[in-house]
């Protein structure tokens, strides 16, 4: 089977010289379509820097981006748009992703204009109703102001953003970490469900393990910029090989 | 473990913000005990009232807040009907905090060892500074020839066991931990929470934790309550409240926490 | 992660000031401006208690407009005294002027700041009102006021500028602390048991001490250029050499191709100015410990 996004030997190295950062050190990964890879690892270790050069919001040092087979790490302009039409992110803040003095149905709006979908202001706002539904939302919150909602309804929001441009591969960078953990089950349902209904492919990237065992198929361990161990989330919880694993393993406090 | 005899006692706490139409009870007639040597937990979603309540032991809940009733019973007084300079003398000394982020919870443009001494030089006259920071630094397996290191030379761990150093500078009788690994990597805060039982056990210390975190609870607490806007809706031993949740909330909470290892699916 | 020797924050800054090579000849320029200074008032001082007219003062028309040579570096002026003894008394009132109204100026700026932003509430809105009552009032006119009221002379412009320009400090110290008072350390020296004075003037002030310092390199120049303005005027110095009355004689005569006297003073000017400038800006990296590790 053909896999949706295939990563091989992917750099990042920020800066040069004397103060260069190797972020991301020869990692591949690959995620086939409707399947959630979780990417775990603690702060610094390297896992949203994948994130942000899977979308192209950082340039890759070396090392190829297939999405559907075409090589992605190196498009620029109209191309790069069309790119980014099927691959979407969603933040772990997603208060400071969104413009305040704007209204939530509106920003969603000017998203599928900026893209050309729809021909007119009021096709494109039945769209965004039916975002809005779809993700647990009501039709008419399309009016209010970001700060009227709620953490989990704004990450809702941010998501229902992402969705608009009906992308394949959705990034979601800790999107639940920030949240409490009865709304924080109710995202992680949300995009469960999103994964079924819309074929959608996700990478999630997070600290957490209980998360990523919950949500996740398959994850990828990271530590230091590498790939330390991958597998389905079974194997890798219930049966670790790397001893970096078993140490992040051991440390969850659990009951 | 732990003794019959409190050394903190809340009764009936409540503790507001603004008035009339706006009126927010962010802790309404909460009442909790800590016990001698006993680890406490106060478990809750963000706005259940359960960080205010640990500031308002000291009276130190922001300054818009009211104190609207209750006692605070501590060392023999009411908390709540001492003057500022009485309260600073039991800050710190009696009873410390340590907050949630280690990083910017210390003063930028000084040494840690130097800040470290400002707890003594506060709070205990008349001893080798030096000597006692480098004990200090010790007692929360830090080698001594970091004092002189600024905040942002250190890592985010190191600095949570500056500010515990800190904390314990003058023997304090309770320490309020409000959240404090929730910024911290998983490794690093099962190494804060293992220093926090080795200090109870050893020292004696009581801990009051404050924590979302359920695994946090299970692994550190001897009892636990739950608070849920404001109020406390379920109290119990640790293992009757994770295993047995009695009250609607309690196990609705319990549902939603996402499990390394799952019992059955 | 380093461990390098650390001791107070002014050790620390210093150690750090000095591998700036800059800033080690921008200070070495303030201290040789400080030191003609001195000596610019001991010059002033022997011949007051002796009551002889100093060379820089004694008039000798013969030697009127002479370009530099030998005898005189930097020339003469119109009457015949020498720009080089007088461009020296010069800095001596620049120094006065900058030193003491910033004596007057920061203290109140810093204290009333610091109050303002630290206790909010009615102490907030009666200093912010204050500050704007004076910041309404057109600032040379009130220096001239205060300047008919205290009589002319130098006096006069220690209040006038002192009094006038503590606002812009008071507005930036407030703004700084209530950006402070809410962070995590604040908090957590209130929880410690500090009284607010001390975490005001222990805690907090520290961390804004930077502003202050550039705000007195910028305004230690400024308040020379008011001298020079009142001194135009015909309020300031009277009878000593300032670098504002100088300025003003040599103005008229550059046309005359005489262009030593003006040269040099501005020099002077330009000179001081920019070595506190670019001290202060080093001063602010060195005092912060998170730079230039």
């Amino acid at each position: 089977m053909n896999p949706l996004l295939k990563v091989e030997k992917l750099n990042v190295i920020y800066g040069r010289g004397h103060h260069a950062l190797h972020a991301v050190k020869n990692v591949s990964i690959e995620i086939s379509s409707s399947e959630i890879l979780g990417l775990v690892g603690e702060s610094g270790c390297g896992k949203s820097s994948i994130g942000k050069t899977i979308i192209r919001l950082t340039d890759p040092t070396s090392g190829k981006i297939l999405f559907k087979g075409t090589d992605v790490s190196s498009l620029q302009g109209k191309a790069l748009k069309t790119y980014r039409q099927e691959v979407q992110m969603v933040f772990q803040d997603p208060y400071g992703s969104m413009n305040p003095r704007i209204k939530v149905g509106n920003a969603i709006v000017d998203v599928l204009s900026v893209h050309g979908i729809g021909t007119s202001k009021s096709e494109r706002m039945e769209q965004v109703v039916d975002l809005f539904e779809s993700v647990g939302m009501q039709a008419d919150w399309i009016y209010r102001y970001p700060h009227q909602f709620s953490g989990g309804q704004r990450q809702r929001i941010c998501i229902a953003r992402a969705l608009a441009l009906s992308p394949d591969l959705l990034v979601a960078d800790e999107p639940v970490s920030a949240l409490d953990v009865s709304i924080q089950a109710e995202i992680l349902a949300l995009l469960e469900e999103l994964r079924s209904s819309r074929k959608l492919a996700f990478l999630f990237v997070s600290h957490d393990l209980a998360v990523v065992r919950n949500l996740c198929d398959r994850v990828a361990v990271m530590y230091n910029g590498e790939i330390v161990e991958t597998g389905s989330v079974a194997d890798v919880i219930d049966n670790p090989q790397h001893e970096y694993t078993r140490k992040l393993l051991a440390a969850v406090p659990s009951f | 473990m732990t003794n019959k005899d409190p050394i903190l006692e809340v009764r009936n706490l409540s503790v507001h913000f603004g008035s009339g139409d706006d009126l927010l009870k962010a802790v309404d007639e909460v009442s909790f005990h800590i016990g001698h040597g006993e680890t406490v937990a106060v478990v809750g979603e963000s706005g259940s009232g359960k960080s205010i309540s640990a500031l308002s032991l000291t009276k130190l809940a922001p300054r818009a807040a009211t104190y609207a009733g209750g006692e605070i019973l501590f060392g023999g007084q009411n908390m709540l009907s001492l003057s500022d300079p009485e309260l600073r003398k039991i800050r710190g000394s009696q009873i410390s905090y340590i907050f949630q982020e280690p990083m910017v919870s210390f003063n930028p443009v000084f040494t840690v060892g130097w800040q470290i001494e400002e707890a003594l030089k506060l709070h205990r006259k008349g001893i080798d500074r030096k000597k006692e920071v480098n004990r200090l630094l010790d007692l929360v397996h830090l080698p001594p020839r970091l004092a002189p290191s600024y905040p942002h030379q250190m890592s985010g761990g190191q600095l949570q066991r500056c500010m515990i150093a800190m904390a314990l500078a003058c023997s304090p009788e309770l320490l309020v931990a409000d959240e404090p690994t929730t910024a911290l990597d998983v490794t690093v805060q099962r190494e804060i929470l293992n220093l926090l039982a080795e200090l109870s056990k050893e020292v004696g210390l009581s801990i009051l934790m404050i924590t979302h975190n359920f695994g946090i609870v299970g692994d550190l607490a001897d009892r636990v309550y739950v608070m849920q806007k404001g109020k406390v809706v379920e109290e119990g031993s640790t293992d009757r409240i994770l295993y047995h949740p009695q009250h609607e909330y309690t196990q609705q909470l319990m549902a939603a926490v996402p499990r390394l290892h799952p019992p059955s699916k | 992660m380093a461990t390098k020797k650390g001791q107070s924050l002014w050790g620390d800054a210093w150690l750090r000031l000095k591998k700036n090579r800059l800033a080690v000849f921008c200070l070495g320029l303030v201290l040789f401006f400080t030191a003609l200074a001195i000596y610019g008032e001991g010059v002033y001082r022997y011949h007051d208690i002796r009551d002889i007219t100093p060379a820089y003062q004694e008039t000798n028309l013969d030697l009127a407009h002479q370009p530099p040579s030998a005898d005189h570096w930097m020339g003469t002026d119109g009457l015949g005294r020498d720009v080089m003894a007088r461009l020296v008394q010069g800095v001596r009132i620049a120094f006065m002027v900058g030193i003491i109204t910033s004596l007057i100026a920061i203290p109140i700026g810093v204290l009333l700041g610091c109050l303002a932003g630290y206790y909010g509430g009615r102490v907030d809105d009666f200093i912010v009102w204050l500050y704007n009552t004076f910041a309404s009032m057109p600032g040379l006119l009130f220096i001239l006021a205060i300047a008919m009221v205290v009589g002319k002379g130098l006096v006069g412009i220690y209040l006038g500028i002192g009094l006038t320009t503590w606002v812009g400090i008071c507005r930036l110290v407030r703004g700084e602390v209530i950006k402070h008072k809410d962070q995590s350390y604040v908090q957590a020296a209130r929880a410690l048991g500090l009284s607010s004075g001390r975490i005001i003037f222990k805690h907090i002030l520290p961390n804004i001490m930077h502003v202050i310092i550039i705000t007195f390199t910028l305004r230690f120049p400024a308040a020379v250029g008011t001298e020079v303005v009142m001194s135009f005027l015909g309020i300031g110095v009277q009878g000593e050499p300032s670098w504002g009355l100088m300025i003003n004689s040599a103005r008229m005569r550059l046309w005359q191709g005489m262009w030593w006297e003006m040269t040099f003073v501005t020099l002077a000017v330009f000179l001081l100015v920019l070595a506190f400038n670019l001290l202060g800006d080093a001063l602010r990296d060195a005092l912060d410990p998170r730079l230039n590790d």
